[in-house]
């Protein structure tokens, strides 16, 4: 798969003009601007699905002492964290201002909780006490990744795996959910000092209102010694954020049932727009058009120009179209003919590969009958 | 060239002479020789070679794909039967004929998806009096050591292969000295028959039959092997 998809070259594809070469910057700028800003939707950076709190560096595991194993190890239910065990009773999480506004701006049911917000705001922390979110946001993870999983095969059930894997990621990464977290939940973090609250006069309780969790500083200002004060339950922010949306999901599924939490995703997720068409960077084209035709048993591709003008000109345009046989596969403009034709085989693979049939239904959805089933990449 | 006269060649078409009555016209078209034993530099390789896995010739028949057809069928009355077209495709690892034929990839990850969902709806709904729970549902033991493994390679690989489902799989493992063996069967690989397999249930049946399969055929096993595991490890950590 790493040989089919790779960079697109933008650099060969300009010629002379000026216009040309202005519009093709302006492509390649944006997809650099968006590698480096959303780590999201790279093909480069993440190159195995893992979540952050999932790496080799912070194992959770049933060894740590922190866990109380039953006798029998299948009787999950008597699992038990032995560090976290008072826990913020919900008719005092019911007077919290934030809690309640949270509640109301996410709508959710009755039967949610209050205490549970709390607890969804709370990440591990050294020397707490109080019921955390870890275990809450490792289900909400395996709920989210299953369900923009099966949207995604049902949706478009031809994508490579690689973006498959960074379209999972730019709809429930760290860095999207701490978007959502943020911006669209407004959740707060809890950033005062304790001297702060006490001057401002808040009351104790207000501070389970916000999110709390020991941030992991990687840089320090200039002047400043920065002393190792990290501590293994130190997260970055985004991760935080993250978390906090995942416990909340899982709050819900908790609450509500499967099917509201489905439904919560779906409306607060999965109607994130994201852009898959610009994950995908082609090396050669032109020959991986025709390696795919030939392993579909189709005519291999021709291109043919279809209109031009101004061909004297300082600024001719050129349209041409890629044909396999009497099928037109795509169409591809560009300001000279060699860049027309690159364009067209980019669009002609993007129509395999963004295949999307028509009123997908998903596996879970109810009167679900069958998925289109790729047969994969074939790579030659 | 030595070398190439000492491996077994096979010749597919050679020189097609084409003789017209009026006049004589020689149609020559190129030979084409596929080298069957050793690696020769530029020659192209039998492709019946490369269709071959541990003895067995790709194809869709029934013979190649009994194993996981029966079994299904023995499965609840057979309920979770599939097409042909989609077992064999369980049973193709993207490794098999440099990945031509239609292989089990996205299967596999949307069935690894689905196992681990189902371990953490199955982790959280056992009973418990715990008093951190919320409505009954016990969220600390998801990451414990017993949970994580439920899904691990290592027992989706046992499972496969105590229920006979890799019998017959079209995989390349390629062992250091470039020859196969029946006895290797690497995790990574192998698991993707159980976890293609509950994706294809899910692709054909949807989500609730997948649920239903592997809480009572897959984990059925998994679990035990689980508590098994388990147990090892714990003596190996109080010798320490």
């Amino acid at each position: 798969m790493s040989s089919a998809i790779v960079r697109l070259a933008g650099k060969k594809l300009v010629r002379n003009s000026l216009q040309s070469r202005n519009l093709i910057r302006n492509i390649t700028s944006s997809a650099v601007t968006r590698s480096n800003n959303d780590s999201t939707s790279t093909t480069t950076t993440q190159k195995t699905h893992k979540f952050s709190y999932e790496n080799a560096k912070k194992p959770i595991s049933s060894t740590s002492s922190d866990l109380f194993t039953p006798e029998n190890k299948l009787e999950f239910g008597s699992y038990q964290r032995k560090s976290t065990t008072l826990k913020v009773p919900d008719s005092e999480a019911k007077l919290i201002p934030s809690i309640i506004t949270l509640h109301a701006r996410l709508n959710l049911s009755s039967n949610y909780e209050h205490a549970t917000l709390v607890r969804a705001l709370t990440c591990p922390m050294e020397d707490n006490t109080y019921v955390d979110n870890q275990q809450m946001s490792l289900f909400g993870s395996s709920l989210l990744s299953f369900h923009v999983t099966e949207y995604l095969l049902s949706n478009y059930p031809r994508l490579p795996i690689s973006i498959l894997k960074n379209a999972t990621e730019a709809l429930i990464g760290d860095y999207s959910l701490y978007d959502v977290a943020k911006n669209s939940f407004g959740i707060e973090e809890d950033k005062t000092t304790n001297l702060e609250k006490f001057l401002s006069k808040e009351p104790r309780m207000f501070k389970f209102g916000k999110l709390r969790y020991d941030n992991f500083t990687n840089e320090v200002e200039s002047g400043i010694t920065k002393y190792n004060i990290d501590k293994p339950t130190s997260l970055k922010t985004a991760t935080a954020y993250a978390n906090s949306v995942r416990a909340i999901i899982a709050g819900i599924y908790a609450h509500d049932g499967a099917e509201a939490s489905k439904q919560f995703i779906k409306d607060h997720i999965l109607s994130r727009k994201i852009d898959i068409s610009t994950m995908f960077q082609f090396n050669e084209p032109g020959k991986l058009l025709s390696r795919l035709l030939k392993t579909k048993k189709m005519e291999s591709p021709v291109i043919r120009l279809i209109s031009e003008t101004g061909r004297n000109s300082n600024s001719p345009v050129f349209i041409v179209g890629c044909f396999s046989g009497d099928q037109m596969l795509s169409e591809g403009q560009g300001s000279s003919l060699k860049e027309a034709r690159v364009r067209c085989s980019v669009n002609a693979l993007k129509a395999y590969y963004l295949y999307s049939p028509l009123d997908a239904k998903l596996p879970s959805d109810e009167g679900f009958n069958g998925l289109f089933v790729d047969e994969g990449e074939s790579f030659y | 060239m030595q070398a190439l006269f000492r491996s077994s060649l096979r010749v597919s078409s050679n020189q097609a002479s084409k003789y017209f009555s009026n006049s004589l016209s020689i149609t020559s078209t190129r030979s084409v020789v596929f080298a069957r034993n050793e690696r020769i530099k530029g020659a192209i390789r039998d492709p019946e070679v490369i269709l071959t896995s541990n003895g067995v010739r790709y194809g869709l028949n029934e013979e190649n794909i009994k194993f996981v057809k029966s079994f299904l069928q023995s499965k609840s009355n057979g309920k979770y039967q599939l097409q042909d077209s989609l077992l064999l495709q369980v049973i193709t690892h993207k490794s098999f004929a440099h990945g031509t034929q239609p292989y089990n990839e996205k299967l596999a990850y949307l069935g690894r998806e689905i196992l681990e969902l189902i371990a953490s709806k199955h982790a959280i709904s056992q009973e418990t009096s715990s008093a951190a729970a919320i409505n009954n549902k016990n969220f600390d033991s998801l990451g414990s050591y017993c949970h994580r493994m439920i899904t691990t390679d290592r027992l989706l690989t046992d499972f496969a292969i105590s229920k006979g489902l890799s019998n017959i799989f079209f995989c390349r493992v390629a062992l250091p000295n470039g020859k196969e063996s029946p006895s290797y069967k690497p995790k990574g690989i192998f698991s993707t028959i159980t976890s293609s397999l509950v994706g294809a249930i899910a692709a054909q049946h949807g989500m609730a039959a997948a649920e239903e399969f592997v809480e009572t055929v897959v984990f059925e096993k998994v679990l035990k092997s689980v508590l098994k595991k388990a147990v090892n490890v714990e003596e190996v950590g109080s010798h320490k």
